[in-house]
């Protein structure tokens, strides 16, 4: 297992320089020149190469991706054009408010996707079935701005029960019930959709799983369902849940962008939304460089998790 | 003053509570001027005021309280320029302080030009010399005193490549401010002297506006961490600044002036305009601006909200190819400036939160003219004359380039089809282009090519010396942005000629005259200034609504 490890860890280090080279391409690749935004509107042809001097914007773009390189390797990853903070401590202040926000979805979504998925399944057909089926359909097709906006509509405007946005009370003393008040409406837009694809992808897998003929050798011997169902048939059920809930991790950090910008959550999500879009390449390298470590981390953790909920799945030579 | 949002800090506890592009509008960073007289109070949306709840001194004031301010973008770094964006220049402006401005806390429709760190300041007869006479007992947030050689040492870091903390990064329009400047000399503690390279009149205007950094902080920090420790002489100090989270100000209980009555105001970053909308209701935030145009008859109605509405300067306009046809012949740029349908626009599309523009300057700047009538009215009839005495009986193909959003563009795309509705009726069929920001503005400075007859933009200035920024024929690609290549020797001769008149009144008349001049030929369409609409929690007392694109809450106080 050491070993495999240690194999995947290695096999990551080209994709995260093939990420890396990628997307360093694609942003030199989209028109518009950052150095006019930098020298601000009154610039001169002189300052505008001024500015591009400054930035080393004038080098060939395989000595600007090197130069990026080598000192990313070191742990530089570069300033902001726009904060003019160094990106390292941008991605670390925001990081775990991006990964509070990722864990609290990734939660409530494999939570209540399991159970509504399981509920469903054993209930074919029957009105509870159809009724988290129609859910989870409503909740994969809801746009994640579009549901943010309602649920701040409902919950902050009319209820007054949470509120519109930020991570704590501007006005108030903070601490972690205010932070939970705060993070209820972001997570639960954020993890809708998983929500939805984990209940119907359990849905499936269960039944599945509960037509087969150990399920069915369980309940002659005179197992009560919820044992049947919770541990002989949901446990197999499982594996490729895992698989996808350890996909949806990855989307959950990536996918915050929107969610991150519509609630002023302060993370990573709504860093590079802006980044993007001023074209702030030394902040979308690092963001993306992250996400892309996150995914393949994440992946390899999945891989693991087979192991131990399916005994027959061994990692060797 | 803390920096780093944590986890750790959230999840504390009883914590202390201690507390967010824009290109940029194209502010007058450059010619920072005395605001013209005729700035307009709207009287268009349900209500308004120049100054919340009733008359400033009506009421007792209170002291103490926390405003919040929900911001429409985020915050960038707080160097001492406020200037360099609206957005921006609202908080900094709390904190560092200009010699001189157009008063802040002006609500007149002319805001009288004002010493802030300079009691007076005088110019030599042959315009190449001023002397500053600066306010003494001033100092800065950390303690350290304000004098002539603080100001000298922040001015020479913006142009002096041999200071030690020379600003490389700085606005390039930083140092056109300051490329005229040959030396700084401090003549005695509260005396400095700037002499230019070469005579140039409007040189005091373009020292408007320039904020003054402890020179302490510049060196303590130097250049890449001087924007977390902006310490300047201002009525509020920072306290913390979590970046795409909250600014938190707190007053400046040693300050110069009169002390503020607010002890603290919070600015968010909120990039939505829904949320904006709904943090006001729901009290999150006390005010905000930009918000969706079909909000404000709602904020109107309701006894709880004040809707504020003051031209600044701003006007968007799409403007002609000049250079290449069929907008080289001057008959066709009339033509599509009479089938514009300016006050069903206004109307319809920005829900009236701008007025009609009938010239490239208008309220608020140096080269308004408020004698001015509108030359070229709505005439969908005499356009289609027009184009069939210029030899297109039956239209023409052209193409528009336009950014769909971004700073001051108001409502982007929907107006720009609006007008190309408007030119189509006419016969002016146009193909629409839209262009992400950064690759539009690329593409304006770098001028029109001929294929493309139109491009929209704004601006927000309010000093003259812009017309000659933004028109003069020596400002054509790569000089400048004229990207349409407009060119008039009559224009050009005036503007000239305002570059040489030492008397203000007297440039501002040639101003005045360039801007009729451009109107007549018009060189582009003007279609509206904003109006910058803001939305108020009545429990905010003498906010004062300046004919600026910035702001202040130094007199503001609250219910409590």
């Amino acid at each position: 297992m050491t070993r495999y490890i240690i194999q995947r860890l290695l096999a990551a280090i080209p994709v995260l320089l093939g990420v890396s080279i990628t997307v360093f391409i694609i942003l030199h690749l989209v028109p518009g020149d950052i150095a006019y935004a930098l020298a601000g509107p009154n610039a001169t042809q002189e300052e505008l190469a001024e500015v591009r001097r400054v930035w080393g914007l004038d080098q060939p773009i395989y000595l600007q991706y090197f130069t990026w390189l080598t000192r990313a390797l070191r742990g530089d990853l570069g300033r902001s054009a726009l904060q003019h903070d160094p990106v390292f401590t941008m991605i670390m202040d925001r990081f775990p408010n991006t990964f509070l926000l990722a864990i609290a979805s990734l939660s409530i979504s494999s939570i209540v996707g399991i159970f509504a998925g399981v509920i469903s399944a054993t209930r074919q057909y029957s009105l509870w079935d159809r009724l988290m089926m129609l859910l989870a359909l409503f909740g994969n097709s809801m746009p994640s701005f579009w549901l943010g906006l309602v649920l701040i509509m409902i919950f902050a405007l009319w209820l007054r029960v949470f509120p519109s946005g930020g991570m704590t009370d501007v006005r108030g003393a903070g601490g972690l019930l205010d932070l939970l008040h705060h993070l209820i409406l972001p997570a639960v837009t954020l993890g809708t959709v998983s929500m939805a694809i984990v209940a119907r992808l359990v849905r499936s897998t269960m039944l599945e799983v509960l037509r087969q003929d150990y399920i069915r050798t369980a309940k002659a011997k005179g197992l009560v369902d919820r044992v049947v169902v919770y541990r002989h048939a949901l446990r197999n059920a499982l594996l490729p849940v895992i698989t996808v809930i350890g996909l949806q991790t990855g989307f959950l950090m990536g996918g915050a962008i929107i969610v991150e910008t519509i609630f002023s959550w302060p993370g990573l999500g709504q860093m590079m939304y802006r980044a993007i879009s001023s074209r702030d390449t030394p902040v979308v390298m690092g963001g993306v460089l992250l996400l892309a470590t996150v995914f393949v981390f994440v992946n390899l953790v999945v891989d693991i998790c087979y192991a131990f909920l399916d005994p027959r799945i061994k990692y060797s030579n | 003053m803390g920096y780093k949002p944590t986890i750790v800090d959230l999840l504390r506890l009883n914590r202390e509570d201690t507390s967010r592009r824009e290109f940029l509008k194209m502010v007058a960073l450059v010619g920072g001027a005395l605001v013209a007289p005729g700035v307009l109070e709207i009287a268009c949306t349900p209500a308004q005021a120049p100054t919340s709840g009733g008359a400033p001194g009506a009421m007792t004031p209170k002291k103490g309280g926390v405003l919040v301010y929900g911001a429409e973008a985020e915050i960038n770094p707080l160097y001492s320029d406020y200037g360099l964006t609206w957005s921006n220049g609202r908080v900094s402006r709390h904190i560092f302080e200009p010699l001189m401005e157009s008063d802040i806390l002006s609500s007149a429709d002319v805001s009288p030009t004002v010493g802030v760190l300079a009691e007076k300041w005088t110019e030599s007869p042959d315009a190449k010399v001023t002397t500053w006479t600066l306010r003494k007992g001033v100092k800065f947030h950390d303690g350290a005193p304000f004098n002539a050689e603080a100001v000298k040492y922040n001015i020479e870091r913006e142009f002096d490549k041999s200071h030690p903390f020379y600003h490389a990064k700085a606005w390039g329009s930083q140092r056109q401010r300051f490329g005229f400047i040959d030396k700084v000399e401090v003549v005695d503690e509260y005396t400095v002297r700037m002499t230019q390279k070469q005579p140039y009149v409007n040189f005091v205007l373009l020292m408007r506006g320039y904020g003054v950094t402890s020179p302490e902080a510049i060196k303590k920090y130097g250049n890449d961490e001087l924007h977390r420790y902006p310490l300047g002489t201002g009525p509020f100090k920072l306290e913390e600044f979590k970046a795409g989270d909250r600014v938190v100000m707190v007053k400046n209980k040693d300050y110069w002036g009169k002390e503020p009555w607010l002890d603290k105001i919070i600015f968010r970053p909120m990039g939505e305009p829904a949320v904006r909308v709904v943090s006001l209701k729901s009290g999150d935030i006390d005010f905000s601006v930009n918000l969706p145009p079909d909000t404000y008859a709602d904020f109107g109605k309701d006894a709880r909200f004040d809707v504020i509405q003051k031209a600044y300067g701003h006007v968007w306009f799409v403007r002609f190819n000049s250079k290449n046809p069929p907008f080289n012949d001057r008959r066709v740029r009339i033509a599509a400036t009479m089938a514009v349908n300016k006050d069903a626009l206004i109307r319809d599309i920005l829900k009236n939160t701008g007025v009609k523009a009938i010239a490239p300057f208008g309220p608020g700047t140096d080269a308004y003219d408020p004698d001015l009538k509108e030359i070229y009215p709505y005439n969908p009839t005499k356009a289609k004359e027009l184009l069939r005495d210029a030899g297109f009986p039956n239209g023409f193909e052209t193409t528009v380039y336009f950014p769909p959003s971004g700073s001051g563009m108001m409502a982007g795309q929907p107006m720009v089809e609006f007008i190309q509705r408007n030119l189509a009726e006419v016969g002016i069929r146009v193909k629409m282009v839209p262009q992400e920001w950064n690759t539009y503005v690329q593409k304006y400075y770098e001028g029109l090519t001929p294929d493309v007859g139109l491009t929209n933009m704004s601006h927000g200035t309010d000093s003259g010396t812009n017309v000659s920024r933004l028109y003069h024929t020596r400002q054509q690609p790569p000089n400048g942005p004229n990207p349409g290549w407009y060119s008039n020797a009559e224009v050009d001769r005036v503007l000239d000629q305002a570059d040489q008149e030492p008397d203000f009144e007297k440039r501002r008349s040639l101003w005045k005259q360039a801007n009729r001049l451009i109107a007549e030929d018009a060189a582009d369409i003007y279609v509206a200034h904003d109006t910058l609409p803001r939305v108020m929690n009545r429990k905010i007392h003498d906010y004062v609504a300046p004919a600026q694109g910035s702001f202040v809450f130094f007199n503001a106080w609250l219910d409590q």
